[in-house]
């Protein structure tokens, strides 16, 4: 390789220097091949043939990448997680529809009242809970999620529908409902719904991405690292922990309030923990160290659901079998890869594996080619 | 889901997806889109009910009713009917996904399903919103039929105010004073406000109440609040098996021989699971439809029930029964499948189908255009002597008492709420 | 294991702010039982009985995470497994509840010593998280299997029929069985903690915990002791799963719920303390009860409808908020561990 660039070649330096470009700007070329396959793929009649989960699967890679910003690049695990998508969604759900006398908001001026309800509980409870010791840490943001959740339920004020969640009135103007096919209209523009959530998903991610590689995001993987080397070199660890906390708080509302008009509105089931859990397996499924691993994760957790649960015959031109017994247990194929990746090593997943698969490839490639 | 099933329905996700594995494909655009207004011959019906979770045996039993009735129609009308059913859970947004795949993948022409009234309230919702015709199956809510009443959502069964209106006479006439008990969601919430007003309508006390979160173990703590409250009866608006949790806890507390005990809305399936010495716990209860209804039509569908569903004929069976037979005939009358085409055919609708002879009651049923209700017969209902309670072919534990007018116990349009 | 008892120190040491909030809490049990005995007594009552069936729930939690250090998420897929074997043995195989009481905690038992081997074994020296994460993936496993085989409908066993009724204690009726629970509960208790504290085998893997090569190196069997304990902790889970269902029944979300509570029980009582459990235990089935009518009273004194909030399920989870952020090593846990 080194006698190749050193022969100074036009054409190589050319791809040398379209790689580096690659390289460098892999991340969001990754996130916009990520958009433009994503739907082909999953409605391909082979696969799930069914293309409304889609904008659903970029919401949630925005929550759990949220998510992971707490876990993967702070350190931090939240298991309560759900009230920050929940607080964007009741918010945006609230606002939208005006119900109990609530102002009647635009949908972005509501979405924005729900990330700043988000970051700022997110900050307040950052600043009571990030030093507790992360198992206490767990289970402080699992109670202070359960509370919320019990809030919600009592419909204070009759804002949040207690168990009905709110469902009626809930979409904006701007968004078009008919026997199930959402569409954004925009100055007289009709747009796909799923590119609208293309555009959110494209936006948020870049900018989550642009906050792990700043200074900032480099101090939080110090502070994980090695928190007292991190202090000791002047870094205020405490500061740094509870503004990763209000970011993914508020990342994490924002991912809920685009949620609120894809599923038609704020349910109580969102704020349980079992959504909080589903973040957790998901992103440590997908590989918390990697930026692409919630993506990952959140794919496999999604297309497995969707996909084997509903997966019942397989042809295999000779002979038939039918798995719809087996394959409905999903989650027990899933619950073991979990423990198998968890066990082989933690923080790597699916995301993880497959880079260094990839990596693997492209090195013996080489080889053979050289 | 289909596997569970004792008929043998093919849906056509697996079809497409089998065709699709094998390598054939192309199927896609043959089967006709959902809302057409050209014909009604080829049907394809989304069932969304609770097929997991603590109302699984009530979306089962309701889900297989509906397959009898499809069995019916298919044979008297020469439709050709497609099933496609989905699993709500407990969960509103779950069962909306539901509606939601039904109708764009399955291509669904119309949708009715759910339980619980708060998924069904969702449900109703998305579906008036979006333009499909929903029938919430099994939810007895007054929201569905009042605040949250839609253009395409019609309500095939009782709701809460005409099931508390039927057993308001008896439970004022037996105790003065009340203590409710009610499940913590729309169904529970909505019921005790209804059974609360009969009982302040004849001058009678609601003394205090309790909202139990459902589904929960423990009643103990909201039995002790209703003991310490000097009412002479306790009202048991407790959804599900949950009646049951609570009646044992309730006996288990030496609490039984001291009040009056009533349930506006009794499912004899709940009571299956008790001795039959107990089935007897309730003083006052209301019923939609049960097998104590015993008209001819109705003992013959008991019997075909008993033969092919898992569970005893009970309500949740004649509400499939009757939802999939009036959306079914709706689209047949109207000759197209176009949410408002089948709206116009439903309002005002009598009906004159097996499904009444099956409700009985004398004073028939019609859909009411104001709130979309079915207005129908609503039964008082007491537990048989033990003796005569009969097994085979099937569990008959209760018998009629009061049989009243729908049009006696539904309030009219103007206090519901609603407005379409 | 430390059995931490209150010395004369330890209260010396107790700062006004708790010496008050203690007054308070008397101040506003005075004033509920001023207002509403019957009702009082009834949920005091029943509330320390819900009490100790938590403590019975929490048991097999608190021992494996105290000992050895592994968050077990799957406590509460144990509890469960137990739950639905039991229904099996009663309902399908026909035996006695009773039998049902001694095979399914074996079961479970047995699953968890097969878990131990194949998968926590490797965890022993990670992060507690990591202990955490794998218990979460194996509660998924575990539920699904449960979700295969039984159902998802809900299941109930008709208990012995002594136990189905109620017995009066003068000032209240409790039901018969839950006394029979408590009764469980404290011999249970009672045995588990002369097995860790006064037993070799207590003491080695307390001593394996701090320092697995010298406890090696001085002869004990290391795997195989912590491979007891964890049966130990899965069979605890089993047995209360079996007790608690009997009265409940069987349900598919039983497990999540009740871990997340044992959690709750464990951590307010302070990870490493068995005797912070059991008082943990009893005073969060006791405030369950009885915060409602506090509320209720002191609304019906101040004349302040709005007090009267029903948060009972709330309870215990404020509890855990309000312990952790001012003691968060628990109510008697070890400073520094897991902090």
């Amino acid at each position: 390789m080194s006698g190749e660039t050193a022969t100074g070649e036009g054409p190589t330096e050319a791809l040398d220097r379209a790689r580096s470009l690659l390289l460098r700007y892999r991340v969001p070329v990754g996130l916009v091949l990520v958009v433009l396959l994503l739907r082909p793929v999953i409605s391909h009649p082979l696969l799930l043939g069914y293309e409304a989960v889609a904008a659903t699967i970029l919401i949630w890679m925005v929550f759990v990448a949220a998510f992971n910003l707490l876990f993967g690049y702070a350190g931090l695990l939240s298991f309560g997680h759900a009230m920050f998508l929940g607080f964007g969604m009741y918010a945006a759900a609230i606002g939208v529809s005006g119900r109990a006398g609530a102002p009647e908001l635009p949908f972005p001026v509501a979405a924005a009242v729900g990330i700043a309800v988000a970051a700022t509980v997110g900050y307040l409870l950052g600043r009571l809970t990030v030093e507790k010791g992360e198992i206490y840490f767990a289970f402080l943001t699992l109670a202070v999620a359960q509370a919320v959740e019990f809030t919600a339920n009592r419909n204070p004020l009759n804002l949040t529908g207690g168990s009905n969640g709110v469902t009626q009135n809930v979409l904006p103007g701007f968004v078009e409902s008919t026997r199930g096919q959402l569409v954004v209209v925009f100055t007289g523009l009709e747009i796909d719904w799923y590119w609208f959530v293309s555009a959110v998903f494209l936006v948020a991610m870049l900018a989550l991405w642009q906050i792990v590689r700043s200074p900032f995001g480099r101090s939080l993987v110090a502070i994980r690292e090695n928190g007292d080397l991190a202090r000791a070199m002047g870094i205020n660890t405490t500061r740094y922990k509870v503004q990763a906390f209000t970011i993914s708080a508020a990342f994490s509302a924002l991912a809920g309030s685009v949620l609120m008009i894809d599923r038609y509105g704020a349910s109580q089931e969102t704020l349980s923990v079992i959504t909080s859990g589903d973040t957790v397996l998901m992103a440590v499924l997908g590989g918390v160290r990697y930026f692409f691993g919630p993506v990952a994760g959140v794919f496999v957790w999604q297309f497995t659901e969707e996909f084997l649960n509903e997966f019942e015959v397989l042809h295999l031109g000779f002979t038939s079998v039918d798995l719809s017994g087996v394959l409905t247990h999903w989650q027990f194929f899933l619950g073991a890869l979990f423990v198998v990746l968890v066990v082989v090593a933690p923080l790597e997943g699916i995301w993880g594996y497959l880079r260094d698969w990839v990596r693997d490839l492209y090195v013996r490639v080489k080889g053979v080619a050289e | 889901m289909s596997g569970n099933n004792t008929w043998d329905t093919v849906d056509r996700r697996t079809v497409l997806r089998a065709a699709g594995a094998a390598g054939i494909g192309g199927l896609a655009g043959c089967l006709g889109g959902g809302g057409d207004e050209g014909g009604a011959n080829d049907l394809t019906v989304g069932v969304a009910t609770s097929l997991s979770g603590p109302f699984s045996v009530f979306g089962q039993a309701a889900l297989d009713g509906a397959m009898l009735a499809v069995e019916d129609l298919e044979e008297e009308l020469g439709v050709s009917i497609t099933v496609e059913d989905g699993d709500t859970q407990l969960d509103p947004q779950t069962g909306v996904s539901q509606l939601q795949r039904m109708v764009t993948e399955a291509e669904a022409d119309f949708t009715m399903g759910a339980v619980s009234s708060s998924a069904a309230q969702a449900m109703a919702s998305w579906a008036n919103e979006n333009e499909v015709i929903y029938m919430p199956t099994g939810a007895h809510g007054d929201g569905l039929t009042g605040a949250a009443c839609g253009p395409y959502s019609f309500r095939p069964t009782a709701s809460n105010s005409m099931l508390a209106a039927s057993i308001g006479a008896e439970m004022a006439e037996s105790a003065d004073s009340w203590y409710l008990l009610y499940s913590d969601y729309a169904w529970g919430d909505t019921a005790q406000s209804a059974v609360s007003r009969i009982l302040e309508e004849q001058g009678k006390e609601v003394v205090g109440r309790s909202a139990t979160p459902f589904p929960a173990d423990d009643y103990s703590p909201y039995l002790n609040e209703a003991d310490n409250s000097d009412a002479d009866g306790i009202g048991m608006l407790i959804a599900g098996l949950d009646l049951r949790k609570a009646s044992n806890q309730l006996v288990s507390q030496g609490m039984q021989g001291d009040y009056t005990l009533a349930m506006h809305q009794l499912e004899d399936a709940v009571f299956w699971g008790l001795d039959r010495e107990s089935a007897g716990i309730l003083d006052s209860a209301g019923q939609v439809w049960g097998p104590a209804v015993d008209t001819d039509a109705s003992v013959d569908f008991c019997e075909r029930v008993a033969e092919s569903s898992n569970t005893d004929p009970y309500v949740r069976h004649f509400l499939g029964y009757l939802s999939m037979d009036q959306a079914v005939r709706a689209a047949v009358r109207a000759d197209s499948t176009n949410a408002d085409d089948m709206r116009g055919a439903l309002e005002g609708h009598e009906v004159s189908s097996m499904a009444a002879d099956i409700k009985g009651g004398d004073s028939g049923m019609y859909w009411r255009e104001g709130d979309h209700q079915l207005i129908q017969p609503t039964y008082t209902v007491e537990a048989m002597d033990v003796e005569t309670m009969s097994e085979d072919p099937y569990k008959r534990w209760f018998q009629t008492v009061n049989t009243f007018d729908g049009d006696d116990v539904a309030r009219p349009v103007s206090e519901t709420g609603c407005s379409m | 294991m430390s059995t931490t008892e209150l010395t004369r120190e330890d209260l010396a040491t107790v700062s006004p702010a708790w010496w008050a909030a203690g007054l308070l809490t008397v101040v506003l049990l005075a004033v509920t039982f001023a207002v509403e005995p019957g009702l009082f007594i009834d949920q005091a009552i029943g509330g320390l009985v819900y009490g100790m069936v938590l403590v019975l729930v929490t048991l097999g939690l608190s021992l494996i995470l105290g000992l050895m250090g592994i968050v077990n998420f799957a406590h509460g897929a144990f509890f469960m497994l137990g739950a639905y074997i039991s229904y099996s043995v009663v309902v399908t195989l026909g035996l006695p509840f009773w039998a049902a009481l001694i095979l399914a905690p074996l079961i479970v038992g047995v699953v968890g010593v097969v878990l131990e081997i194949t998968v926590l074994r490797y965890l022993y020296d990670s992060d507690p998280i990591v202990s955490l994460l794998a218990t979460f993936g194996l509660t998924m496993m575990i539920e699904e299997v449960i979700r295969a085989y039984w159902g998802t409908a809900p299941l109930e066993i008709s208990r012995p029929s002594v136990l189905t009724r109620g017995t009066d204690l003068g000032v209240t009726t409790v039901p018969t069985y839950r006394l029979f629970l408590v009764g469980v509960a404290v011999i249970t208790i009672a045995a588990v903690y002369l097995l860790i504290s006064r037993t070799d085998f207590g003491l080695t893997i307390r001593a394996g915990v701090q320092d697995g090569e010298m406890t090696e190196f001085v002869g004990v069997n290391l795997p195989i002791r912590f491979t007891a304990m964890f049966f130990l902790g899965a069979a605890l889970a089993g047995f209360a799963g079996v007790l608690y269902s009997a009265e409940t029944g069987m349900r598919t979300t039983m497990g999540e719920t009740f871990v997340i509570l044992a959690f709750v029980v464990v951590v307010v009582g302070g990870i490493g303390s068995l005797f912070g459990s059991v008082v943990s235990g009893i005073l969060i089935g006791v405030s369950a009860y009885l915060t409602p009518v506090v509320l209720s009273a002191l609304a019906e004194v101040t004349n302040q409808p709005w007090l009267a909030l029903q948060i009972r399920n709330l309870v215990p989870y404020l509890v855990m908020i309000l312990i952790l952020l001012y003691r968060p090593r628990g109510l008697f846990g070890e400073e520094g561990f897991l902090e």
